[in-house]
């Protein structure tokens, strides 16, 4: 029988390292993704994993039967990717060729991983609720208890950040290659 | 003008099966490397607690404030005679205890834990980061700012040590020497030294998400204006 988080918490709890490595094995493809939609950056979403999970472990014990782990871990997950992203506006990464292109594009490029690179063009804010909603698959209201925000909130911004990618045009090759993207719904603006 | 709205089904496809292709080698031993286990850490709490709750005892006089962190009780000890000169220093006790070894500052700003903020006016006359007799006390950073009139700031920077900002530190005696104010997203507990709020000896704030604590402690109590008006210039 599969051992629940919540048990693997308890263990934690009792200072069972083996236990941590168990959630850690468990969650950590899915945190790291959901980071890498954040953040946009294959190397920044490592960093972020690691802290979120060692953010979650060392407050585990204030949390444990309040929330679920795993949404304890998404939100660990956003606030290091907004710490990582105040980190970045604060120290730009200097450009030395601007023709070149960076690192992270390159890790995009090779994995075609267009549409995280569109989504980057979003604020945080709209891209923290398109990932936890539509590639996490939480809840409206799990996505606002980890937003801190109200469900309502989150709806208009899944709304908005949806919107926003398709008027940026970089869907449109998904539209010829798979489901309809942007095809669906049609409406006027006055 | 017509505007496109996607389907969200076929959006969350879409990146569930781009994301889906990005490999994941195992990174357990780096994060293990990090780790450390509750059993031992509570042990090493309750040591470090006994031992500042020790010195708290014999150094107490006038008011005191604690906070209770992740890893250890911090305590703040402001002394009656704040409000007459000569002002002795405000100290950080838990940082009293504290070995200062000086390192660069943008080796400091590279800490890789939290944004270490500084002041946009005034350089820092020395960076030191401050180590504490136990493994899981937090990083942290002392910056010594000269200001004028002979006054001198210190600057004691950390990992904010909860997600809720301002709500580990409250005031245990006299709770209207302490506002706490909202500036910038950034919640301020700011002490005073008397009810009419002219001196100050020290300012606490939480950065929002909790990332970085700051503890201005000031040598002796600055006006409250040149106080505020030092604390508005880090970023």
């Amino acid at each position: 029988m599969t051992e629940t988080d919540e048990d693997a918490v308890a263990r934690c709890l009792a200072g069972e390292e083996s236990a941590f490595e168990l959630l850690f094995q468990r969650h950590r493809t899915r945190a790291l993704r959901t980071a890498l939609a954040i953040a946009g950056d294959r190397h920044a979403a490592e960093d972020i994993r690691q802290e979120a999970f060692l953010r979650a472990f060392r407050t585990m014990s204030r949390k444990h039967g309040e929330v679920r782990f795993s949404t304890w871990l998404y939100q660990c997950v956003v606030w290091s990717a907004r710490t990582h992203a105040a980190r970045a506006r604060r120290r730009p990464t200097p450009v030395l060729d601007p023709g070149a292109g960076r690192a992270s594009d390159l890790d995009r490029a090779e994995l075609r991983l267009e549409l995280v690179a569109a989504m980057q063009e979003l604020p945080l804010q709209l891209r923290e609720v398109l990932t936890l909603r539509f590639y996490v698959d939480l809840p409206v209201e799990e996505v606002a208890r980890i937003l801190r925000c109200r469900p309502g909130t989150v709806k208009s911004r899944s709304s908005r950040g949806l919107q926003r990618l398709a008027a940026s045009g970089r869907l449109a090759g998904f539209a010829e290659r798979s489901t309809p993207m942007g095809s669906q719904h049609v409406r006027s603006r006055a | 003008m017509y505007d496109l709205a996607p389907d969200p089904a076929a959006f969350s496809a879409l990146i569930k099966a781009e994301l889906d292709r990005v490999p994941d080698p195992d990174s357990w031993a780096r994060l293990a490397a990090h780790l450390r286990v509750p059993e031992r850490r509570r042990r090493r709490r309750l040591s470090v607690v006994v031992g500042l709750a020790a010195a708290a005892l014999f150094l107490a006089a006038g008011a005191a404030v604690a906070a209770e962190t992740d890893l250890v009780h911090q305590f703040i000890r402001f002394t009656k005679s704040h409000q007459q000169p000569p002002y002795p220093a405000t100290q950080w006790m838990i940082w009293a205890m504290a070995t200062a070894n000086p390192v660069p500052l943008a080796r400091a700003q590279s800490n890789g834990q939290f944004p270490l903020l500084t002041s946009r006016t005034v350089s820092p006359a020395s960076v030191d980061q401050m180590i504490l007799p136990c493994e899981t006390c937090p990083l942290a950073y002392r910056l010594i700012y000269p200001l004028g009139e002979g006054v001198t700031a210190t600057v004691y920077e950390t990992l904010a040590p909860r997600p809720s900002p301002g709500k580990s530190i409250a005031p245990v005696k006299d709770p209207s020497l302490v506002e706490s104010r909202t500036v910038a997203g950034n919640q301020l507990l700011i002490y005073y030294t008397s009810s009419d709020h002219a001196l100050i000896p020290a300012i606490i704030w939480t950065t929002p998400y909790s990332v970085t604590q700051v503890v201005i402690l000031f040598d002796r109590p600055a006006r409250a204006e040149e106080a505020l008006a030092f604390a508005a210039t880090f970023h």
